[in-house]
């Protein structure tokens, strides 16, 4: 893919290659898309005392091809988390990581068409690809409450989890059905014909059964631990620090925040 | 000459003040209250668990680099935004006094930007600076062979928030200033121009100290103005990056308590903001305030 955005770039286009979320898309899902850890424990699962550490050889070189692109001017930064859409819908770049959740956005702002792809994966590493990892909203369930409220809440789930209400809900919303029937439901009313990007993004997601690397992540102050990426990746692209050294220090600094949701949490 | 107005009625005074200090109250002394009272405490994301740490939110603030360096910059940030808006809409309103062709139109146009939100200011230069997309980050790079891309490079960043953030504050600035010098009795500038006093002379010797009042109170306005209210040009055209070149306290305290959720820490730097804030005030009143001719 890497060469393909070198010739897009020499073809005339403003740059190859962008992305959003550094964090979510280039190293979480990243991460668990080679099957390689993001933390131990699990990703968080198991505890925590987890630690953070993605610093690994595989995500410095990947890092490091994304830096070598940006001094190219292959790879162009469009900002934190999707600030970076602005490039691709006034087609400036080619290439673009984005959510799946951002399809219909994309599709009214686009005026070209464009075509949905799974991640792309280095073909050397064993296991390779594995499964991705879904992000987005969620819901919570809060302890501490009366026995009729938690039947009311299970009487909720139960109803939007039917195949129905998932189907009307993943068609008109771009979130994900949550279950296999609400998939094939949708599947059978031929959605997927028209928008046969979300239907990548699903097999995208199952593509394997997860491993301990690929179930997710867990992790307390995520936020704070992801700006520090941001704050990282914007100094290695100024030059300010080699990958290894900003690699290095998300992790560190990610790793001061997970203890301190450790103490409070316990 | 003014009438000195006198109420009949000893309790009419307090009825009518009533609603502006509810309003006061509300909005202002209760959350600093409130704020007060959290940062004494850590609390989980849904305040389901209140630990009560005493000062360590502060302690913990004070060793933080990174605070520290949020606390330089915000300073060199908001003397850097009045500084430049003062001078700038200074020097535009003694040439907006002149009489000439236009000067009506130059000072309606002048004012415009105050009326521009701070957070649409903020958008527009962010749109006009976009390295990839903006019109003047295109002009630069192609005119003048800048590189300049404000997403990477800190001090284009806080230049660009600067500008930005300077340039709402100039027509403000601009209006009291040209109140201020049409207060000035022309008789004394030409008695002076008479007596042999160049242009710059008369400007420092007279119309500057007579312009004291205006230049004490808008000195007061733009720093608490640099201080809170341009927290939405931040937040839009840079969000505290790269890095942390742009980040000052007023954002630092929204991201660390509405995004990250550390609403001890935060209470606690607000709580260092609002004194920041009252300090230098209060240093103004007590020391400047003596310099000015009233």
């Amino acid at each position: 893919m890497f060469a393909d955005a070198r010739k897009l770039k020499a073809a005339g286009y403003q740059g190859g290659m962008t992305t959003n979320w550094i964090s979510w898309i280039q190293l979480e899902n990243f991460s668990a898309w080679h099957n390689v850890p993001f933390g131990t424990k699990s990703n968080g699962f198991d505890g925590l005392d987890t630690v953070l550490n993605f610093n690994g050889p595989l995500q410095v070189q990947h890092l490091t091809n994304l830096y070598n692109l940006s001094k190219e001017g292959v790879f162009i930064y469009g900002g934190r988390e999707n600030k970076a859409n602005s490039l691709f819908t006034s087609g400036q770049v080619p290439i673009h990581f984005e959510s799946i959740g951002g399809y219909g956005a994309m599709k009214a702002n686009c005026k070209f068409d464009f075509g949905v792809a799974m991640l792309p994966y280095y073909p050397e590493v064993k296991g390779a690809p594995q499964n991705s990892i879904i992000g987005g909203a969620s819901l919570w369930v809060m302890a501490k409450k009366s026995p009729a409220e938690y039947k009311a809440v299970a009487k909720f789930f139960t109803f939007l989890s039917q195949p129905e209400i998932q189907a009307f809900w993943h068609q008109n919303t771009g979130y994900l059905p949550i279950t296999q029937a609400a998939y094939q439901l949708t599947k059978s009313q031929g959605y997927y014909k028209d928008n046969p990007g979300l239907e990548i993004a699903i097999q995208q997601l199952n593509y394997k059964t997860p491993t301990a690397n690929s179930k997710g992540i867990r992790f307390g102050y995520m936020p704070q631990i992801r700006t520090i990426e941001d704050e990282q990746w914007e100094a290695i692209l100024d030059g300010k620090e080699t990958v290894k050294d900003g690699l290095d220090n998300m992790v560190r600094l990610g790793n001061e925040q997970l203890r301190q949701f450790q103490r409070i949490a316990q | 000459m003014t009438k000195q107005y006198e109420f009949s009625s000893k309790g009419l005074p307090y009825v009518l003040v009533l609603p502006q200090m509810v309003i006061v109250f509300l909005f202002f002394f209760w959350p600093a209250l409130q704020a007060m009272y959290q940062s004494v405490y850590v609390q989980d994301a849904f305040g389901l668990s209140l630990i009560f740490v005493g000062l360590e939110n502060y302690r913990k603030l004070f060793t933080d680099p990174s605070y520290i360096d949020s606390l330089w910059r915000s300073f060199a940030f908001s003397f850097l935004v009045a500084a430049s808006s003062m001078v700038i809409a200074l020097f535009l309103a003694v040439q907006a006094n002149r009489r000439m062709r236009g000067s009506t139109f130059y000072k309606t146009m002048l004012i415009w930007p105050y009326a521009v939100a701070t957070l649409v200011a903020g958008v527009l230069w962010l749109f006009l600076f976009n390295p990839n997309v903006g019109v003047i980050a295109y002009f630069l790079k192609h005119s003048f062979g800048i590189d300049w891309n404000h997403l990477l490079k800190a001090g284009q960043a806080f230049l660009l928030v600067t500008v930005a953030a300077s340039w709402r504050q100039i027509s403000y600035n601009f209006v009291f200033f040209l109140a201020g010098l049409q207060n000035v009795p022309s008789t004394l500038v030409e008695a002076a121009a008479i007596d042999g006093a160049g242009p710059l002379r008369r400007f420092w010797s007279i119309i500057f100290p007579l312009l004291s009042p205006t230049t004490f109170y808008l000195l007061v306005m733009n720093l608490v103005y640099s201080f809170f209210e341009t927290f939405p040009i931040i937040h839009q055209v840079t969000w505290g990056g790269p890095g942390q070149a742009t980040s000052i306290l007023v954002y630092k305290v929204y991201k660390d308590g509405v995004i990250n959720l550390d609403l001890g820490g935060s209470s606690a730097q607000s709580v260092v903001l609002m004194l920041i804030v009252i300090g230098l005030t209060i240093l103004q009143f007590r020391f400047i305030e003596r310099k000015v001719n009233y």
